[in-house]
């Protein structure tokens, strides 16, 4: 009787064991190989490592391309924005000689007047005003005005009786002209012996000058209509 | 009876054996040297593929970053600017004189008087500075539209001055005869520079200086010639300054 128990304990002690061991096996084997066969799951990952591996190469092609694309733009667009800004600046230039804008800057006013006792005409010593901004050119000023009428490139000054018209508007003395530019050189371009202003001086006028950080000039309110002159294009041969 | 247990005994026991050894054989499943490899390279692949995704991606980036650069080169409208401000460029150059004109018009010769007239100094027989520069604002009240002196186009910011025996216009010096060509009303440029009282006429029939116009009907005027001319000292105001 205590023979048969005994048999009995180690035939389930036997069992637990056999049981634990096979539990374990399968357990370890499906945490190692996964549910699914191990040959096919590489040949899988085979094939994704493949097709993404073209992407790359399709990518990297891609990227290549663009990036030359984006170079040659870089050049083209910083020509092209260097361009632009030569342009303005030539612009801002041709806007400035036009006298269709106010402008200012350092430079001289020079103001024309004549004593009060004597008796001088205007209009007849008209082209020794002509003759200052002759002068005042010489010098490199870049605006120059009579008594606010900015000398464009159509302003006549017209003997008119006694006195004088710019830009069609009539004038006396005193005179103020406007010149910006370089102050020692409108002096020493109208002051030179036998100058403009000496031969002003010579024919009862008197001549003041005075330098300025800042001189404002007015822009030209008229207008020009061409009715006679048309460009020659480049092209064309003059 | 007990040799009837014996065997069965042994049976159960052979049975527990077979049972056992089958159930190793069965769990251990073909997990040998290979398995083990294969399961070893699949990790490998694994890693491998984060990688490239990672890699991919990355690249997926940059070549999206490149195509919005190329879209916003695209977008910016630089040769647009540029045409617009050379339109405004040609039309203003046009009016300040820097382009080349031609139409209608008259051409003036002036030149000294070299006659031997005793009655006149010899600084009266000279054409003066003064002179072309007076002739020229009569053109310019006659409504000239483009003047040149000697091929010198004379806009408003050019000197015609005293050069010793010479006349130096935008820079450069000119000799007599000084050739002027104006563009405009042929009669009315005509008249300025022959009508009895103008300074021409003047010129002519008191000084004895050579004065000779003629009109034509397609005469060319050249442009202003300082291409690289800057501006130093004037600067525009803008709106609102001052």
């Amino acid at each position: 009787m205590k023979n048969r128990m005994w048999q009995k304990a180690i035939m389930f002690a036997i069992s637990l064991i056999l049981g634990i061991i096979l539990v374990t096996q399968m357990r370890t084997k499906s945490n190692v190989l996964g549910t699914v066969n191990s040959d096919e799951k590489t040949v899988e990952l085979n094939e994704e490592l493949a097709k993404l591996n073209l992407e790359k190469n399709r990518l990297r092609d891609e990227l290549e391309l663009l990036k030359k694309e984006n170079r040659e733009n870089e050049e083209v667009y910083k020509d092209a924005e260097e361009e632009l800004l030569r342009l303005k600046e030539e612009l801002e230039v041709q806007k400035i000689i036009s006298g269709y804008y106010d402008v200012k800057g350092p430079g001289t006013i020079i103001t024309i007047d004549a004593d009060p006792d004597t008796y001088l005409s205007l209009a007849s010593s008209h082209q020794f005003i002509l003759a200052l901004i002759s002068y005042l050119n010489n010098a490199g000023v870049e605006a120059i005005s009579i008594n606010g009428q900015r000398y464009t490139n159509y302003t006549e000054i017209v003997p008119v009786l006694e006195h004088i018209n710019v830009n069609g508007v009539a004038m006396v003395l005193p005179l103020e002209i406007k010149a910006i530019g370089d102050t020692s050189t409108i002096k020493s371009s109208l002051y030179f012996v036998g100058g403009i202003v000496s031969q002003l001086n010579q024919i009862g006028y008197t001549i003041e000058t005075e330098d300025s950080d800042e001189i404002f000039i007015q822009r030209y309110d008229g207008e020009k209509q061409f009715k006679y002159a048309v460009p020659i294009t480049r092209n064309e041969d003059i | 009876m007990s040799t009837i247990k014996k065997s069965l005994n042994i049976i159960i026991f052979v049975l527990v054996f077979l049972a056992a050894a089958a159930i190793v054989n069965g769990a251990d499943a073909g997990i040998d040297e290979y398995t083990i490899y294969t399961i070893k390279n699949a990790n490998k692949y694994e890693h491998s593929i984060e990688e490239m995704k990672l890699l991919v991606n990355n690249m997926q980036n940059a070549v999206d970053s490149e195509k919005k650069a190329i879209a916003d080169y695209k977008a910016s409208k630089y040769q647009d600017d540029i045409n617009e401000i050379n339109s405004q460029i040609e039309q203003i150059k046009f009016y300040n004189g820097f382009t080349a004109v031609r139409g209608p018009g008259i051409m003036v010769r002036v030149s000294d008087n070299i006659s031997e007239d005793p009655e006149l100094d010899i600084m009266e027989r000279i054409v003066h500075d003064v002179d072309i520069v007076v002739l020229l604002n009569d053109l310019k009240a006659a409504g000239a539209e483009a003047i040149e002196v000697n091929g010198k186009r004379i806009i408003n910011i050019s000197e015609v001055v005293c050069a010793g025996p010479l006349i130096r216009v935008n820079g450069e010096v000119i000799p007599a005869p000084f050739v002027i060509i104006a563009i405009g009303d042929m009669d009315e440029l005509y008249d300025a520079v022959t009508e009895e009282g103008t300074y021409a006429y003047e010129l002519k029939n008191t000084y004895g200086m050579e004065v000779v116009a003629a009109q034509g009907y397609n005469l060319t005027v050249r442009e202003f010639r300082g291409i690289n001319y800057e501006t130093k000292y004037a600067e525009i105001i803008k709106e609102g300054e001052k």
